[in-house]
């Protein structure tokens, strides 16, 4: 049957309506397609401008790209959904990013105007003014707007990486005005962040930069390229080379204080030898990854990390906030949401619950980097990993053995920045001790010198008042005044220190009544079942008198042992403890062994306390030694129950006089198994134990006792350390601090 | 008299257990004795068999006191794996204040319970005829077999052929009641019996030969 007439399709004007303004989520995501376009285009550097506090607010976006020529706006530019980035995926070795060909039309959400200008050598500066406004007349077909077009006298500003770079013959500059929405500091700051993301850090520093103007003062910020980021500890760069199932890496250290960073020696690493105790069941053999580079940055997050630089910790923890996170990238481009600790998914490496599972600090050769500490990002590209492909159902990618073998590569790689950084610790670790002593010092004068301070103002308070000049005597008043903050600022750093010490006299209560709790338990449930049993001997016909009075006098004696535990983690923690006070050392000491005694005797845990000199007087905050020797105590009971015979405590006291320092030494000494001497230096950390079952399959301490002595002995300016008893055959806890009078 | 046996490192909560079963025990005919634990496993089959333990009460720490020597260095979850090697129904009841500890948990297959100390001091009455009947039951079982076993033994002792198929009844009745002096298996009294009756005959004969060679029949 042969057709009438033809008939065509037409498109409203409301479409473009439909696919531009109304399809962006935000203002924010629409500079972001403006900007890719930009990095299409092949530009070194993006200039964004966005001037709202001006007369004729607008927003300019401009690039040192390829820039267009008149045929290319005929019919690429206006021909909405033509892209030619579908035929050619690759501009200046880049994988360009949009392939849809509409982000153009995302200005159209910025502003009503908007003035496209391009230069390239062949046709020079041309201009066309597109006015958004048109589409909003229903009813008229899209081919029936038109736009001003110039090619004369067009006047092009294109944007330089420096002053002294030459100009660019070609680029493309976007003029937006009568802007749609306000825009505020935190749509500024989110801007920022979104740009910093689009495109990966690592590369960005060298290949593309983006400069943002914004605001009154016109605040200038070239987004990534941050000196903060040379602040690691560690950084690796390592290439998955298929080939040869190898790892080639390097890796770079700093040593805090220092600006310099070192190039560590390094050798190819066999995959299978990377891949040791790997979550999923995989074969490193099988050749399920293509060639993938792995660029990691480790910042511990502490003092020691900005030691040396001009920053601020403030400025290091916003630097990382913003950055952290491994992310990924495919042919250059971000693939969501891997990286983004924000959100779930974003720790794909699940290096949050890797933590919690082992918390111990960096003096463990095994601890385990936070997601936060870590700034990253794995660079592949689509035509090695084809399987590294897009998930249809949701944002990231398809789990296939080769995204496992991704995620095993990844987090082998994190092993080798954490076993450099455990080096660092170890060998930097006598340093920032000594370091910390200076710093101690330090503070020592400036309290000292602001106590001076006051006193003089008191005086001259005082002398003011008496004035009888007003204005002096309005001076004097707020001499005054400034003396009573710096007393009330002097008195809430005293209720902060005081907090810390019943924190840790808590902490302290709570360690000990994990390990002693349990004999109060026993003693609760004898209690409970020998008052039964007394009862029923006497019900019964004849009553069984001799009997029920047993079970009677084993109730008392176990109700005296749950009464004194009770009695005991209460006065720990009495108000008065936390006040410094002159006491009697001894006397503090003997108190707690006395209270112990019961519950060590229960598992026949002899206690010798024959050698404390009772006589050595120091001013002191009782709770810190009683802190001490319980957290001591405790340690030494867990090592007693080691052993199955001579079980042993000695707890001595005495006068000892330290670098020329008159002080006291407090050694609790036990007949337990000991302590490897390749542990002791790390025993002192926070969430180390060596209190493991007989067989090793669980963890009984909380790894936290020694640290709270440790932490006491340094507020206190004293020592401490641990060795093996002679006497004994255990270990021999020793701690000496100065005595102040 | 049938015994409910009581192992506890601690004197008083030992004590308390024995009250409590003595207490909550209605049958007077049932005897309950204690012990510190044993310095070695190998030790319980003996302590067992000799104060005929029909059912065991144990407590899982079994290794906190010293008692003036040295403490043991085994925990009740390894006594209940030594002792189902060698008495696979004897009936154990553990009692103690860790009855979350995990290797214990782990056999909870191979206890009748385990009970938390004081819940056992708040009700023994029920807890004490549980673990009498359990005993009674292994003791109504350890009876009837013990007797089939001594049938065979007497049957054997006799002279009478025993077959097959009894003979394998009566092995495995050993093994299960642990009898260690073993009277042999039952085919070895049977032919040794045999045996014996020949060698009787033999004598018989060569006592009438030599008889005869001293003329004493003339």
């Amino acid at each position: 049957m042969k057709p009438t007439k033809k008939k065509r399709l037409s498109i409203d004007v409301g479409v473009i309506a439909s696919l531009g303004r109304d399809s962006i989520k935000d203002h924010t995501t629409a500079i972001l397609e403006l900007v890719k376009n930009s990095y299409d285009a092949g530009a070194k550097i993006v200039e964004i401008e966005i001037k709202t506090h001006v007369k004729d607010p607008y927003i300019r976006i401009a690039d040192n790209g390829s820039g267009m020529t008149e045929d290319d706006v005929d019919n690429n530019w206006l021909r909405v959904g033509y892209s030619g980035k579908r035929k050619d995926k690759y501009s200046d070795k880049r994988r360009k990013t949009g392939e849809k060909g509409i982000g153009r039309l995302s200005a159209d959400r910025l502003g009503a105007i908007l003035e496209v200008r391009s230069l390239t050598p062949s046709d020079g500066a041309i201009s066309i003014v597109i006015n958004w406004k048109k589409f909003d007349q229903m009813g008229k077909n899209v081919e029936d707007i038109e736009f001003d077009f110039y090619n004369k006298d067009v006047q092009i500003g294109i944007p330089k990486l420096s002053s002294a770079a030459p100009d660019s013959d070609s680029g493309t500059e976007l003029i937006i005005r009568e802007l749609r929405q306000e825009w505020t500091k935190s749509d500024f700051d989110d801007l920022y962040k979104q740009l910093s993301m689009l495109i990966s850090p690592f590369d960005n520093q060298v290949d593309f930069t983006i400069r943002l103007l914004t605001g009154e003062e016109n605040k200038h910020q070239d987004v990534v390229a941050s000196e903060i980021s040379n602040y690691f500890e560690v950084k690796l760069d390592a290439t998955f080379d298929p080939s040869e199932n190898t790892v080639i890496y390097n890796m770079w250290e700093r040593t805090p204080g220092s600006s310099k960073r070192v190039k560590v020696s390094t050798k190819p690493i066999a995959l299978k030898q990377l891949l040791t105790n790997t979550e999923y069941d995989i074969n490193p053999d099988d050749k399920k990854l293509g060639q993938v580079r792995v660029i990691l940055f480790y910042y511990p997050r502490n003092k020691n990390t900005i030691l040396g630089s001009k920053l601020k910790m403030t400025e290091l923890n916003s630097y990382l906030n913003s950055a952290a996170g491994i992310k990924l990238y495919r042919d250059s481009i971000r693939v969501k949401p891997y990286g983004e600790l924000d959100r779930p998914g974003g720790d794909w490496l699940n290096l949050g619950y890797r933590f919690a599972q082992n918390p111990a600090g960096r003096g463990r050769a095994n601890h385990r980097i936070r997601p936060s500490q870590l700034v990253g990002a794995i660079f592949f590209g689509r035509d090695d990993n084809p399987e590294l492909s897009d998930s249809a159902s949701r944002e990231g990618l398809i789990q296939y053995d080769s995204f496992r073998m991704l995620y095993e590569l990844v987090r082998g790689c994190i092993k080798l920045v954490e076993a450099r950084s455990h080096d660092i610790f170890v060998r930097e670790e006598k340093l920032f001790e000594e370091e910390d002593e200076a710093v101690d010092k330090d503070l020592e004068t400036v309290n000292k010198k602001l106590g001076n301070i006051r006193d003089d103002m008191q005086d001259i308070s005082k002398t003011l008042s008496k004035h009888d000049d007003r204005e002096v005597k309005a001076i004097g008043e707020t001499v005054a005044i400034l003396v009573s903050k710096m007393n009330y600022a002097t008195e809430s750093i005293e209720l902060l220190e005081s907090q810390t010490r019943l924190y840790r006299g808590l902490a302290t209560i709570g360690i000990a009544s994990a390990v002693f709790g349990h004999e109060t338990q026993i003693q609760i449930s004898r209690l409970v079942s020998a008052v039964n049993i007394a009862k029923d001997f006497l019900l019964l016909s004849p009553p069984k008198i001799p009997s029920s009075v047993s079970n009677i006098d084993t109730a008392i004696t176990a109700s005296q042992k749950v009464m004194a535990w009770g009695g005991f983690a209460l006065d720990r923690i009495r108000r008065d403890k936390r006040d410094r006070n002159t006491e009697k050392i001894g006397g503090v000491i003997t108190r707690i062994i006395d209270d112990l005694r019961g519950a060590f005797e229960a598992i026949d845990i002899e206690i010798d306390d024959r050698k404390i000199n009772s006589e050595i007087e120091s001013k002191i905050y009782q709770i810190d030694i009683e802190s001490i020797i319980l957290n001591l105590l405790t340690n030494a009971y867990t090592a007693c129950r080691q052993v199955n015979h001579n079980r042993k405590i000695m707890v001595r006291l005495q006068k000892h006089i330290l670098q020329k320092k008159k002080g006291f030494t407090i050694i609790v000494s036990d007949s337990g198994p000991g302590v490897n001497e390749k542990l002791r230096s790390i025993i002192w950390e926070p969430a180390f134990t060596t209190k493991t079952t007989k067989k090793g399959a669980s963890e009984e301490g909380t790894g936290m006792g020694l640290a709270i002595v440790d932490g006491i002995v340094e507020e206190m300016k004293g020592t401490r350390k641990v060795e093996d008893d002679a006497e004994l055959g255990g270990a021999s806890f020793e701690v000496w601090l100065p005595i102040i009078e | 008299m049938a015994t409910i046996g009581v192992i506890d490192d601690r004197n008083e909560d030992r004590q308390i257990i024995v009250d409590g079963i003595n207490l909550g025990k209605h049958d007077d005919s049932w005897n309950v004795v204690d012990n510190k634990p044993l310095t070695n496993l190998e030790e319980y089959p003996a302590w067992i068999s000799e104060n005929k333990i029909c059912s065991l009460v144990i407590d899982e720490l079994l290794n906190e006191k010293v008692n003036g020597g040295n403490a043991v260095e085994y925990k009740g979850h390894d006594l209940v794996d030594y002792i189902r090697k060698r008495f696979a129904t004897l009936p154990i009841f553990v009692i103690t204040s860790y009855s979350n500890d995990p290797s214990l948990r782990q056999r909870f297959k191979d206890v009748e319970d385990i009970v938390e100390r004081q819940v056992f001091g708040q009700d023994y009455k029920n807890y004490a005829p549980r673990i009498i009947r359990a005993a009674q039951q292994y003791l109504n079982v350890f009876q009837t077999e013990l007797n089939e076993l001594s049938l065979f033994a007497q049957r054997a002792a006799t002279g009478e052929i025993i077959s097959n198929e009894e003979q394998a009844r009566a092995q495995a009745i050993q093994t299960k009641l642990d009898i260690a002096y073993s009277i042999g298996t039952i085919s070895d009294i049977s032919v040794w019996l045999h045996e014996a009756t020949d060698l009787v005959d033999k004598i018989e004969e060569l006592r009438k030969e030599i008889e005869k060679k001293t003329g004493k029949d003339q």
